[in-house]
């Protein structure tokens, strides 16, 4: 469909008009006695029938509705310096894309430029230098008229504009238009978007195309409120630009530069965080970042009364989406989410804030999500440190000896048996340093895997695994953790190259002795041996101390079945110390 | 009233007729249908259509002149004749 007129003038169209409207009223007065005169005036009476004809057509199309929207040629100027007619203005029908308009324009004005002298064009984009410095100056009224009168595409083509900085006389404006781009954006979310029933989606896809410009360059200079800062962000991840306005390249993209600009603003950062849609949250774990997108996860591990149930509520979905995302997230995201859940579950310890979704969640999908974030050594860092406060909060109340638990720590513990099993993993895969690791973090493994298997949750989460001996420690655990902490901590730790020197395998064969220590607590706590007897093997060094400790207490009757799960324990120690041995 | 002035009066009443067109409104049209005032499909359709107008305007005013010198030699034709001939 065409729109009858590209662009106009419309001063200079009405003038047209109004002289047609004369044009024939004047040669209808006029009389010839001469018969080349009446023969003349016949010729003029049908030439202006005519363009009369025209005129009809040409009001027919300005009543139509075909001129849906108008536009100032000047915001259209491609080319600093080009001279176009002031008061132009560029019609289009409706719905256009901003790509379209472009296209639109650009035929309009590979017209009309070659015609033009470049005199005019600083004249008529001084007409919008002074709404805009209106604007700037926080006049809502003028950006609300600047708004309604471009339209999504319009505002959307002005401010790429504005900030390509190809618009001549933008320097005139404060920030170089930065201020009136901000406060535009602003009265724009806050005013016009906020309404209700109003048709956002024209409005999403500009913002989109424009936000990562305005977010780049805006935002540094906390110009938008949270509110639109947070409405840019989240249609810019959920509506990319389909092209043109991601940079690509060695540079951040406009969504790792508009991350990063939301990391600075906590809770907005959160509230879109929590809001996005799946694709959007894949979609973000897969771009590629200069540290943006990571800074942005990272808001929320962000401390304060608003921040963990944030937390709670949107990291669950980050981590599924991690775990189910078409794209492998990027490590620096996903080493990012690691430090986040490492963050936010040590918020849970002694909180009464629970586990948010978790409890929901079966143990297998838990497992998945603790894989995932102990596969960077950021992760695991983020677990060690998180298993080292809750082991810590473990002993400081009682817990490990006591038999009652709240529902929160229920679900904290529960949590943390399972990330035992992915930290010890990351130890032996060498991104946490056990043999470098402080001593308390040492003895978190042993804390925590002896407070988790004596607590009586396994009780709750596995009833039907009661089982006597070394296979309750089973109980809780499940057999492959316990094989598993048995074989791939020895074959971890004690398989020191003979050509190292002998300083290291003596480190390495300590750091063996620790491990089974370890086992050794997490065996007489499943066998339920008295307090007292797992202090003492806890404060052990060595197996031969062990060894010692279990002789003096053969004959307590409290101990018998601890003893005999221990035996059966160093039996299978001394048969793995064989196998790693050949 | 003598032939000659007759003719010559005709003449000017034809050439005060062509003026006017000459002057006309319509001839002021095409000052404000150039690409000043607007561009598209109905812009050159109109700027056709007066470009025809204009044409068949000027060739009017063409035949109008060459009626008028047409009169105006008859009339100094006349007036010769009236005056006796040409001694």
């Amino acid at each position: 469909m065409t729109t009858g007129f590209l662009g106009f003038d419309p001063e200079r169209l009405d003038a047209l008009l109004r002289l047609l409207d004369n044009v024939g009223s004047e040669a209808d007065r006029w009389r010839s006695t001469e018969p080349a005169g009446e023969i003349a005036l016949h010729h003029l009476r049908t030439g202006i029938a005519n363009l009369l004809e025209l005129r009809r057509e040409i009001r027919r199309v300005l009543r139509s509705g075909v001129l849906q929207r108008t536009f100032p040629v000047a915001l259209l100027a491609p080319v600093p310096g080009l001279a176009l007619p002031r008061r132009w203005q560029v019609a289009t029908t409706a719905p256009r894309t901003p790509s379209d308009l472009v296209a639109h324009a650009e035929v309009l004005l590979v017209e009309i430029l070659a015609r033009l002298s470049p005199a005019g064009l600083r004249s008529s984009w001084q007409e919008l230098l002074e709404p805009l410095r209106a604007i700037a100056a926080g006049n809502d009224d003028a950006a609300t008229a600047l708004i309604g009168g471009l339209g999504p595409d319009g505002l959307a083509f002005l401010l790429e504009r504005l900030h390509a900085a190809d618009l001549p006389g933008a320097d005139l404006l404060p920030d170089g238009g930065t201020r009136a781009v901000a406060h535009a954006v602003t009265v724009l979310v806050g005013r016009h978007l906020s309404r209700t029933g109003i048709d956002t989606a024209p409005w999403d896809a500009a913002l989109a195309a424009l936000a990562g410009h305005v977010l780049a360059r805006v935002v540094s200079s906390a110009e938008l409120p949270d509110p639109t800062l947070a409405r840019l962000t989240r249609t810019l991840f959920e509506r990319p630009p389909a092209t043109g306005a991601v940079t690509g390249g060695e540079g951040p993209t406009d969504i790792d530069r508009a991350a990063l600009a939301l990391s600075r603003r906590p809770a907005a950062a959160r509230a879109v965080l929590g809001s996005l849609d799946a694709a959007a949250r894949w979609r973000l774990l897969a771009e590629p970042t200069h540290g943006g997108i990571p800074a942005l996860l990272r808001t929320l591990a962000d401390r304060g009364p608003s921040a963990a149930p944030a937390a709670a509520h949107a990291l669950p979905q980050w981590i599924d989406t991690a775990r189910a995302a078409p794209e492998a997230p990027r490590e620096d995201n996903r080493a990012a989410l690691g430090d986040v859940f490492g963050a936010w579950i040590d918020e849970l310890v002694g909180s009464t804030i629970g586990i948010g979704n978790w409890p929901a969640r079966s143990s297998a999908e838990l497992h998945e999500a603790l894989s995932l974030v102990a596969r960077s050594a950021e992760g695991a860092h983020a677990l060690t440190a998180w298993l080292t406060a809750i082991t810590l909060e473990v002993a400081q109340r009682g817990i490990a000896t006591a038999e009652s638990v709240g529902p929160e720590w229920a679900s904290s513990l529960r949590l943390a048996g399972l990330a035992a099993e992915h930290v010890t993993s990351a130890v032996v895969a060498g991104r946490v340093a056990w043999a470098t690791a402080r001593a308390e973090e040492r003895a978190t493994l042993v804390w925590l895997i002896e407070a988790v298997v004596a607590c009586p949750i396994h009780a709750v989460t596995a009833p039907a695994r009661a089982v006597p001996g070394v296979s309750m420690a089973v109980g809780w655990l499940g057999d492959r953790t316990v094989e598993w902490l048995s074989s791939r901590l020895a074959e971890g730790l004690g398989a020191a190259p003979a050509d190292e020197p002998a300083r290291i395998r003596a480190e390495v064969e300590i750091e063996r002795e620790v491990a089974h220590l370890v086992l050794v607590s997490v065996v007489l706590a499943a066998a339920g041996a008295p307090a007292a007897l797992r202090a003492a093997v806890r404060s052990a060094p060595s197996r031969t101390e062990v060894a010692a400790i279990a002789h003096r207490w053969r004959d307590d009757p409290s101990a018998i079945r601890a003893l005999a799960a221990l035996d059966h324990y160093l039996a299978g120690w001394a048969s793995c110390d064989r196998r790693i041995c050949r | 009233m003598d032939a000659s002035v007759d003719l010559a009066h005709r003449a000017q009443l034809v050439r005060a007729l062509a003026r006017r067109i000459d002057q006309s409104l319509v001839r002021k049209v095409p000052l404000l249908v150039g690409d000043d005032t607007w561009r598209g499909p109905l812009a050159v359709t109109v700027q056709d259509r007066l470009f025809d107008v204009q044409v068949r305007l000027d060739n009017t005013l063409g035949q109008l002149y060459d009626v008028a010198r047409a009169l105006e030699a008859a009339a100094a034709a006349a007036a010769v004749r009236e005056a006796g001939g040409i001694r």
